[in-house]
């Protein structure tokens, strides 16, 4: 209700803007705040991008440490698509929920492998620096992913038992304002799988927030 | 107040995840024999399928250590430094990403399969070789197996000056070493393998074990003099030692034809124990002049020659009957105190003592048109 108050005003003062363009003012206002065109500011102010709720697709990728087999700077390399949900809780803070899916198909001669990973996460996040088109957020990051593989050889395959994981980290991304309802993003996260001995995994994803508020 | 409100109920589900994670910090991979899932042999024709063996010799699965040794890799050449092979310094533990929890297990990506398939076949190996006979339980004869390295993806030059190095193949190497001779299982990288690569080929691997358990049971036997032998006896033990990994590899996997899994193209049969096969004119001049010599042409010869002795006395009796002849080969071809000459014949004279007079005449019979038609023996 609070967040429709405040669009319904900024309608309300754009619609003044719109209809009274023309007549300028003889005298300066003595209260320059209660002006349409100021109260229109402290508004826009008050809403940041962090304030925005918004729901997001991404590209991603896991980077999961791994000595033995790597695909880039130590790290074995997982594709997927993460769905995120922005959800503010103050001008500066919001909870980021996400679901993800990623797979890694290797295959060599008739055996190929596929790992499959499904990930849901909810994160903190602080927004650090905002600005008209860009804002700039950290935060703490964590996750419950479902890990299973295919394993295949010819026309035989099974899948491997499933393995629940948590993993917990620091989380930092980059907003771009492509418009009015939509924002550009690229998020990194680097955390820790305490089951696996602290095995490091990071995930980059870059996508498109669309403000449903 | 309502965004408070909001932002409590949305922390409680944030801190009961983080409180579930913390918890999962409790958890360790265990200790001991392990259930894990493999690609293994079903039977002839190249079938393999997926499923769970127990690994019953493995002490540590997250290091993927047991009493038959450990599976390790070295990213560097293996004889760029002495101390690699000499020493056994150098090599790392697999990262291995596997799921499943108490004592069952399955690996998560390729090199993880690839790692625990490697010691899931030596341990075949191992117990193929002990269940016929205990005199073959190198566990009993290897006072440092459990220092034996199966090196994955060995990377070794073919030659000092060659810049291309092994692949498509495996190996069973003893180096000697300050602490007394080391063993490796090496596992060269696959390459041009579309079929089966040889890692996860049982048979493979097994022909490996094979060929260390010949290590200890003869030629640790044989004495120094027995060691200065002429090139065509040094030709003739390599042939009939490959021929004899061979065999044990049809054992393991029940496949007389399992070097084709992964080598469809290699000839019509080349290596399939169920073609027979006698040996060539040709054949015999390279073993005894060393001229364009491939210990694997007359070892097809020797193993096909045992895949017939087996359909006919049984096959299980015939790997009995050959780990008593190898146990007893030194002795039995005089290698054990003192210069001789070793030849197709005195192989098939040692084994027939081993079969014992039952199945004799059969397998001489098999032995005479395998070899003797060449001038083998």
């Amino acid at each position: 209700m609070f967040r429709k108050l405040i669009f319904l005003s900024l309608f309300w003062g754009f619609s003044l803007q719109a209809k009274s363009p023309s007549p300028a003012p003889v005298l300066p206002p003595k209260d320059s705040s209660l002006s349409p065109s100021s109260l229109d500011a402290q508004t826009q102010k008050k809403i940041s991008r962090a304030e925005l709720m918004g729901i997001g697709f991404e590209v991603a990728t896991l980077g999961v440490r791994n000595s033995s087999s790597n695909d880039l700077l130590g790290l074995q390399l997982l594709y997927g698509l993460r769905a995120v949900f922005i959800y503010p809780l103050s001008p500066k803070f919001f909870l980021k929920p996400s679901v993800g899916y990623f797979l890694k198909p290797e295959r060599e001669g008739e055996v190929s492998v596929t790992q499959n990973v499904m990930e849901a996460g909810l994160g903190i996040h602080y927004a650090l620096l905002t600005r008209k088109s860009f804002l700039w957020h950290v935060g703490l990051s964590q996750r419950a992913d479902y890990l299973f593989s295919k394993i295949s050889i010819k026309d035989s395959s099974a899948n491997t038992p499933g393995l629940f994981r948590y993993r917990a980290g620091a989380a930092s991304g980059l907003r771009f304002k492509l418009g009015s309802r939509a924002d550009l993003t690229f998020d990194l996260e680097v955390g820790a799988i305490p089951f696996d001995n602290f095995r490091l995994q990071s995930a980059f994803s870059s996508g498109i927030i669309f403000f449903i508020d | 107040m309502k965004n408070r409100i909001l932002a409590k109920s949305w922390l409680a589900p944030f801190l009961s995840l983080f409180l579930l994670g913390l918890a999962s910090c409790s958890q360790q991979l265990p200790f001991g024999p392990v259930n894990m899932m493999v690609i293994q042999p079903v039977g002839p024709g190249c079938q393999y399928e997926i499923g769970t063996v127990s690994l019953q010799t493995i002490e540590n699965i997250s290091e993927l250590r047991g009493l038959l040794g450990r599976v390790v890799s070295n990213p560097n050449d293996l004889e760029s430094d002495p101390n690699i092979l000499q020493m056994g310094l150098g090599f790392q533990s697999l990262d291995l990403r596997l799921s499943g929890a108490q004592n069952s297990f399955a690996p998560l990506d390729k090199n993880s399969l690839l790692g625990v398939s490697l010691y899931y076949a030596i341990e075949k190996g191992h117990f193929l070789f002990k269940n016929l006979d205990p005199a073959a339980d190198l566990l009993s004869v290897v006072s440092n197996m459990k220092e034996t390295l199966l090196v994955q993806n060995a990377i070794l030059k073919n030659n000092s000056d060659a810049k291309d190095f092994y692949s498509d193949n495996a190996a069973y190497v003893q180096v000697p070493g300050n602490e007394g001779p080391r063993n490796y299982f090496l596992h060269f990288p696959n390459e041009g393998i579309t079929s089966l690569p040889l890692g996860f080929n049982s048979g493979v691997l097994v022909h490996e074990y094979a060929h260390m358990v010949v290590q200890y049971l003869f030629h640790n036997k044989r004495s120094e003099a027995g060691k200065t032998l002429s090139t065509s006896s040094e030709n003739t033990l390599a042939a009939f030692e490959e021929g004899f990994a061979d065999y044990f590899a049809f054992l393991a996997t029940n496949d007389p034809g399992f070097f084709h899994c992964s080598f469809p193209g290699n000839g019509s049969g080349g290596r399939d124990l169920s073609h027979r096969k006698t040996l060539t004119p040709t054949e015999v001049t390279s073993i005894k002049t060393g001229i364009d010599f491939d210990s694997h042409d007359g070892g097809s010869v020797w193993a096909s020659v045992q895949y017939q002795i087996g359909e006919s006395i049984g096959h299980q009796e015939n790997g009995r009957s050959l780990i008593r002849f190898i146990n007893n080969l030194a002795s039995c071809s005089g290698l054990a105190s003192a210069q001789a000459s070793i030849n197709f014949d005195v192989l098939r004279n040692c084994h027939l003592q081993a079969l014992g007079s039952a199945y004799g005449s059969r397998a001489q019979q098999l032995y005479q048109g395998a070899f003797g038609a060449a001038g083998g023996f």
